[in-house]
């Protein structure tokens, strides 16, 4: 009744084979499915209009203000079309150069102004340790992080030596809003950046 | 180094002695390829776990969210078509699989005495199948599934007594939501399967233990209790494995044509942001948007009015079992029939005992394949129902007029919800709305800003169809205004310069006559006198025919300029001021409209492209305005206006007569409505209509023809 094993190797390399092939044919596929995500991407990094502040509402001395960038968002298949991408710090450190008679828009892009973060710094408000929301301080005078208790100081430094931060707050480019100079609004790169490491550097 | 890890592997797990029960399994009477069947089942089960554990990790069960994350295995994600066709395809081809083996077992008598017991199992098995296909078709969260379990739930509340406890619970509430998701989720992706799982692992080994049934092997364990089958039994490696291997690969091949032919809707995909043409890989991995995979229809909507619902074929026979049942009798066709049926089943094994066996033999064949041919022809009867023409090549041609036409009403919806479905499917790769997937198609222009559009502006204004998409109909209840049908092109100008009193502009427009002391004009009998209203246009013509008829001006001339005012204003309407570069259109357009030949500028105002004292382009407003600014006439911003604002002073003014729609909807709405009110005391029409704000972009732009979604938020995107 059993086949000549001439016969029964032959079944045996046909099944394995077969199944083999399948194997492949199928997996491939699952691999590439299940490694879908390598595809999605962030927000464009590109300047984004800062609302809820402007450098008309900044005074040197008091406390940072916070701005918020909202502009379309894409949560996997949801789109929302007006939402929160993230919120900034924005430290007014020393005296704005007189900006009151800015006639032309090309005096305040950001080649033209080297100086300008001498003045105002924008932060990201995500901290550098491990990504949590960084917050002022209860005095106001510098900025904290509730989660691993990382402190910085107002230009983004870190302020304790034991600081679990390995480096000072992120900094992000800004620019006056070119559209109409005179609104003093702020744009701004908003980007991520890598955590828990010494070097800023952005998210791919 | 393999062979002692192999070696560790094998003196640690006695793994090798479990492949071999596995494998060297005695089969009595040699190998068959009658006993594919079972190994094929375990095969496609096998398939559903895997493709059904990888669909788990992109889907969402949420009432909301669930039809987008679908969608996006669908059409988004790499090889997510052939994952979910193939998932989608294998419960199709388990439900035939398991009328295969059924058959296969009555015939060879293996449901009868000793092996009752794996029969029942049996019919378990067939039972959460027919759960996991019911539960699963819900989850796309789609019309198709949502309707049909609907119907299927109400049918679970028909029992009687227990009944609508039963739908409660299956519902999770009174009513359909994120609660049925997420408890049929849980059943068709954990309790389901586990059940089969363990019920697969018991038949298996009832089965192993009792051996096929076969000449050499009737009694299974009772003549054999220690499993040494008969003498001269074939062992399953590596024949019967070969046989099964071959016959799940022909199984997995149809699942593959079929996932292949497509049943998808084909949807267009927007260019690649680097202008590459995609590659090999990406057109494989993406051939959803060819149409291949299963079908996906349009959004759960609660809120539609004509949804065509059908089951999914294996439960069509139940279907039309309804049919024949009705009022009070309803019960035998969802009940009663039904779980006779599977009772019946699993009664066949009992007719089996001591001499009975041939007969109980003969009877269960008998029944089994009168179930199956009556399921089949209840199946063909329910599908020829739905067919105008019949099905079969006319030869169940129906003559019931009553019939034929409520066949072509079915067929008529199927083709609207699959325009429908496909529209869906193309608007969300784009993104979906965060209230959910059925909002594309609420705030669709497409599809909703026509139905808007009769009920808000149809009482008075026409629409006549332009293109030859479904959604572009004619209305013609329109009474009293202009038609709409091509407002912002060149066509509607044109007309409107050729015989501006026709009944497409201002022919409809009627009013009651007032002296110069704005005091209404009696007939003789002292009735209101009737006149056209808004004859401007009507007097400019009546000046264009005189100096024509007076050789003052050449006719031929003169249209031709009636012809590039038309080209530019439409020109205007559909290009944003920034994006204007056509020079010559622009120039010749102007000149014609402010030249005194043609008289336009002598009423109209509009913005005009003037070069300013330092050589520069800017905008600048020529003309007078006794009638509409005809700045960016055409355009959504026009539009807008003459919605909300008809009676504007750059507009209608005093001599407007339409209403102003404007959203009143919420708080601090009425005092809005008070103050427009007040400052169009002196204009005639001061009536105030309701239309949110979605509502009136959804308007716009299905007279624009810009089919955009819109997805809400603030602004209005």
């Amino acid at each position: 009744m059993a086949p000549e094993p001439d016969r029964r190797s032959f079944l045996s390399f046909a099944t394995f084979g077969i199944g083999a092939i399948f194997s492949a044919v199928l997996g491939i596929p699952l691999g590439a499915y299940f490694l879908d995500p390598r595809h999605r991407k962030g927000p464009k990094s590109d300047l984004k209009l800062v609302s809820d502040v402007t450098l008309a509402d900044l005074v040197v001395g008091t406390p940072p203000m916070q701005g918020v960038i909202r502009d379309t968002r894409t949560d996997g298949w949801t789109l929302y079309p007006n939402d929160v991408l993230g919120r900034v710090w924005v430290v007014q450190l020393g005296v704005r150069p007189n900006l009151t008679t800015p006639a032309k828009v090309e005096e305040f892009n950001a080649s033209a102004m080297p100086a300008k973060e001498a003045y105002v710094i924008v932060f990201t408000t995500i901290c550098p340790h491990l990504g949590c929301s960084v917050n002022l301080d209860g005095a106001g005078t510098g900025f904290a992080c509730p989660c691993h208790a990382a402190t910085f100081v107002l230009n983004g430094a870190r302020a304790a030596a034991s600081n679990p931060a390995l480096r000072g707050m992120d900094t992000l480019e800004w620019e006056i809003d070119p559209e109409d100079p005179d609104a003093n609004r702020i744009k701004v790169k908003y980007q991520n950046f890598k955590s828990l490491q010494v070097a800023k550097e952005p998210m791919s | 180094m393999i062979t002692p890890l192999l070696n560790w592997l094998r003196h640690r797990s006695a793994v090798r002695e479990l492949i071999g029960a596995m494998l060297l399994e005695g089969v009595p009477g040699g190998a068959r390829w009658r006993y594919v069947w079972g190994s094929c089942l375990v095969f496609v089960f096998s398939l559903q776990l895997i493709t059904g554990i990888m669909l788990m990790t992109a889907y969402s069960p949420s009432s909301s969210q669930a039809w987008n994350s679908v969608h996006a295995i669908q059409y988004k994600m790499d090889f997510g078509w052939l994952i979910r066709g193939l998932h989608h395809f294998g419960s199709q081809t388990m439900m035939v699989l398991i009328a295969l083996h059924m058959l296969q077992v009555v015939i060879a008598g293996a449901h009868l005495p000793p092996r009752e017991l794996n029969w029942w199992l049996g019919v378990g098995l067939l039972s959460l199948t027919l759960g996991l296909s019911l539960t699963g078709y819900l989850l796309p969260w789609d019309q198709k599934g949502y309707w049909a379990t609907r119907v299927a739930t109400n049918i679970a509340g028909t029992l009687p007594e227990i009944g609508g406890e039963v739908r409660q619970q299956a519902v999770g509430g009174p009513d359909y939501g994120n609660y049925t998701l997420t408890r049929f989720y849980a059943l068709h992706v954990a309790i389901l399967p586990l059940g089969m799982i363990l019920l697969m692992i018991a038949h298996i080994y009832i089965f192993r233990r009792h051996g096929v049934t076969c000449k050499e092997n009737q009694e299974g364990l009772v003549t054999n209790p220690d499993n040494e089958h008969s003498a001269g039994a074939e062992p399953f490696w590596p024949r019967q494995a070969f046989y099964d291997m071959l016959a799940c690969m022909a199984v997995f091949g149809v699942m593959l044509g079929l996932v292949l032919y497509g049943f998808a809707h084909k949807i267009e995909t927007p260019p690649r942001e680097d202008g590459a043409e995609p590659g090999l890989y990406e057109q494989l991995a993406r051939m959803g948007t060819q149409g291949k995979g299963a079908e996906l229809d349009a959004a759960a909507d609660r809120d539609t009015a004509n949804y065509p619902a059908r089951p999914e074929w294996y439960f069509l026979a139940l279907f039309q079992l309804l049919k024949y049942f009705k009022g009070e009798y309803a019960i035998i066709g969802t009940v009663v029939i039904p779980n006779g049926a599977m009772l019946l089943l699993a009664l066949l094994p009992l007719l089996g005992f001591g001499p009975l066996r041939k007969f109980g033999h003969f009877a269960s064949i008998l029944v089994l394949i009168t179930l199956l041919v009556l399921t089949g022809l209840l199946t063909l009867q329910a599908l020829d129902d739905d067919q105008p023409d019949g099905i079969l090549w006319g030869i169940m041609k129906k003559n019931d007029e009553e019939a034929v036409k409520t066949a072509k009403k079915f067929q008529e919806s199927v083709k609207e919800a699959e325009e429908k479905a496909k529209r869906a499917c193309q608007l969300a790769m784009d993104g979906t709305p965060v209230e959910g997937g059925e909002y594309l198609m609420r705030n669709d222009p497409f599809t909703r800003g026509r139905e808007l559009f009769q009920q808000k502006c149809g009482s008075c204004h026409n629409f006549t169809k332009q293109d030859k998409d479904l959604f572009d109909k004619s209305w013609t209840g329109g009474k009293t205004a202009s038609d709409l049908g091509d407002f912002g092109r060149a066509s509607w100008i044109r007309g409107l310069l050729e015989n501006p009193m026709s009944d497409k502009y201002f022919g409809l427009i009627k009013v009651v006559e007032r002296d110069a002391d704005d005091k209404e004009v009696k007939d003789d009998k002292g009735k209101p006198n009737i006149v056209h209203g808004l004859t401007g246009m009507r007097g400019w013509r009546k000046g264009v025919d005189k100096r024509r008829d007076a050789k003052k001006i050449d006719a031929k001339i003169q249209d031709k300029d009636f012809d590039t005012i038309a080209e530019w204003l439409e020109y205007q309407a559909k290009t944003p001021k920034a994006e204007r570069r056509n020079d010559k259109l622009i120039d010749a357009g102007q000149e014609a409209f402010t030249s005194d030949k043609n008289k336009c500028s002598t009423c109209h105002m509009i913005e005009a492209r003037v070069k300013n004292d330092a050589g520069k382009f800017v905008w600048e407003k020529q003309g007078d305005v006794t009638a509409p600014d005809l700045t960016d006439w055409g355009s959504a911003a026009y539009i807008r206006g003459m919605i909300m604002n008809p009676a504007h002073k750059s507009r209608y003014a005093d001599r407007n007569l339409m209403p102003a729609f404007r959203n009143i909807d919420g708080l601090g709405a009425e005092v809005l409505a008070e103050e427009f009110r007040d400052t169009h005391e002196k204009v005639r029409a001061k009536t105030f209509l309701p239309l949110t704000d979605i509502e009136r972009e959804m308007i716009i732009r299905w007279i624009t023809r810009d089919y955009r979604p819109i997805y809400g938020g603030a602004p209005i995107r």
